[in-house]
């Protein structure tokens, strides 16, 4: 998903490597366009953050103190929207566009969910200055899950599951079937997105991963290659299900030779 | 990895044939080989009374459904490799069909076989041609000796052919002729970006009647034929006889692998697997790479096609 200033999401995750496609090209792009960033961790250690944006391909060192991360000092909502204030402020007098902003948020189990409200509603006010843009990031594996569902209200990113929303491909989550459900054209523009989001699927899942492909008008090689790399890396009985597969698709598989592929089941349109 | 072997065997009759055939599959048989027979119906029928109860371990399909075109041909012989690639040596009796074809088929059929010299050149496939001289034309028996380095008779020994040609150079001499000039009617407009290739070609289609299934077939090769050319380009498309033409040029780009597209995707990508995938799409496929630029040009059949 592509943000720009004023946009206030989260992300909810169970594991690093599900943070990956939301955050890694919310960071790159705004390293890559005219923002700078801040990651502020909470249980984590700095030091790690800084390894999984590298895991990433983002380059902690090599932008000139655009991009900081550090830890959180006082988890008070208002000491806290304060320094993102001033942060922001500094990065516009700067000569940067905006600051993007993204928080671990696990400091809120600790304080209460009155703070963690009190947060949301005050940081609010610093997007829409139009300063700043953030994601807070939420763990399943610490927060109630009514807690989750509240605050995913109070973002504007009410669409969690979409993962990429570019500008012919768009990533959604699906819970039923477990897996992704794809619309649009997929070639070069959206084939990074792609595999990234099948991976973090992939993780996310325990057993089959489903592929809806139903709304997909055109799929390039490339686009056919990630998803039977993807299956073909499956191990312990698992399959990488697409369903509802256009007919000429169907063919192209076949033509290719990837209707064999081991881990993959291809489901057409009646599927 | 073993060399390719590969001989022309040039026959008068039906004798003359299963001399040459039965040893060569019973040999094979013999060694555990791998032994894959794609001819006439009327030669595997030949073969299968001669060699008995041996014919059930071969392998084998009649020419006309063993790949239609040339680049399908050529991916059947690497897929039948790759899958027996276990085996020192995989032995292949390879009859194309000759009769009733045009001068442009015949040019790409002649082509291959001798692409075939660098396609499979370590693969260790031992691989004999039959040419039916109660069939086929002086001429494209005169060029079987310049597309296979040996002649065989007998199944077991060669000799050289004697006018063999260096593969580079036959296949030089083949697209040596320019592609005929896109006719006045033809609709052309230049692209950057590639996405708006697949746009154009699949608009074009459709307006010259070509929907469905068909038209997005044709999108996915022009857009992977641009892919491989790169961007911006030129394309243009019009209508043949049974045919849908699509023109993608690439000013001052030179395409330089005359053979690029005729190997099958493996699991590592490689820039040719989107050409490979427009060869298998259409049934023609021409590069043309010139001191201007270069050129690609797909030929997929027309709106009218029956299928049956």
């Amino acid at each position: 998903m592509r943000m720009g200033p004023g946009e206030h999401r989260s992300v909810a995750f169970s594991d690093e490597a599900e943070l990956e496609p939301v955050l890694a090209p919310f960071i790159s792009d705004g390293l890559a366009g005219r923002d700078k960033v801040l990651y502020v961790t909470d249980v984590t250690h700095p030091a790690v953050a800084v390894g999984l944006l590298r895991g990433w391909g983002i380059d902690p060192d090599g932008h000139g103190g655009r991009l900081e991360v550090r830890e959180l000092g006082t988890p008070d909502p208002d000491v806290m929207v304060a320094e993102l204030t001033e942060a922001a402020h500094r990065a516009r007098a700067e000569g940067y566009r905006a600051l993007r902003f993204t928080g671990e948020m696990s400091w809120a189990v600790r304080e209460g969910t009155d703070s963690l409200t009190a947060f949301e509603t005050k940081v609010q006010a610093v997007f829409d200055s139009g300063l700043a843009m953030g994601i807070c990031q939420y763990d399943r594996r610490v927060f109630p899950p009514v807690t989750l569902s509240e605050l995913q209200r109070l973002h504007s990113g009410a669409d969690v599951d979409l993962e990429f929303d570019g500008a012919l491909l768009r990533i959604r989550r699906s819970a039923r079937p477990p897996g992704l459900e794809l619309d649009g054209e997929i070639d070069a523009n959206g084939v990074d997105e792609l595999a990234r989001a099948l991976s973090a699927a992939v993780l996310r899942e325990s057993g089959d991963v489903h592929v809806d492909m139903g709304r997909i008008s055109f799929i390039d090689l490339s686009g056919l290659r990630v998803l039977v790399d993807t299956a073909t890396a499956l191990t312990g009985g698992r399959s990488l299900v697409l369903n509802h597969v256009p007919e000429h698709v169907v063919q192209l598989i076949g033509l290719i030779g990837w209707d064999r592929a081991p881990g993959l089941r291809v489901r057409g349109g009646d599927a | 990895m073993e060399p390719m072997i590969h001989q022309a065997c040039l026959y008068g009759s039906d004798q003359e044939f299963l001399e040459m055939a039965v040893p060569f599959v019973r040999d094979g048989l013999a060694d555990g080989e791998p032994v894959l027979v794609t001819t006439t119906s009327g030669n595997l029928e030949l073969l299968g009374e001669a060699l008995g109860g041996d014919a059930a371990q071969v392998d084998h399909a009649e020419t006309a459904y063993y790949g239609r075109r040339t680049a399908q041909r050529a991916t059947a012989f690497t897929r039948y490799w790759r899958r027996n690639s276990r085996h020192r040596r995989v032995r292949i009796l390879a009859e194309p069909v000759w009769q009733g074809r045009s001068a442009r088929d015949v040019l790409a059929w002649k082509r291959m076989e001798s692409g075939l010299n660098l396609l499979l050149d370590d693969t260790g496939i031992w691989m004999i041609c039959p040419y039916d001289l109660r069939s086929v034309g002086a001429g494209i028996a005169e060029d079987a000796l310049r597309t296979h380095p040996s002649v065989c008779a007998d199944g077991r020994t060669g000799r050289p052919s004697g006018s063999y040609a260096d593969p580079l150079d036959f296949i030089g001499g083949c697209d040596a002729a320019p592609l005929p000039a896109p006719p006045p009617d033809a609709t052309s407009a230049p692209i950057d970006e590639i996405n708006d290739v697949r746009r154009f070609v699949t608009d074009e289609a459709y307006r010259r009647g070509l929907a469905g299934e068909h038209a997005s077939m044709l999108a996915v090769a022009a857009h992977e034929a641009a892919r491989y050319l790169g961007m911006p380009l030129t394309a243009g498309v019009w209508a043949g006889f049974g045919a849908l033409i699509c023109d993608l040029r690439r000013p001052g780009k030179a395409v330089s692998d005359p053979l690029a597209g005729f190997r099958p995707p493996g699991p590592i990508e490689r820039s040719e697997d989107g050409l490979w995938l427009a060869r298998q799409i259409c049934d023609h496929v021409d590069v043309r790479a010139d001191a201007a630029g270069s050129t690609i040009r797909l030929q997929a059949a027309g709106p009218r096609l029956q299928t049956g």
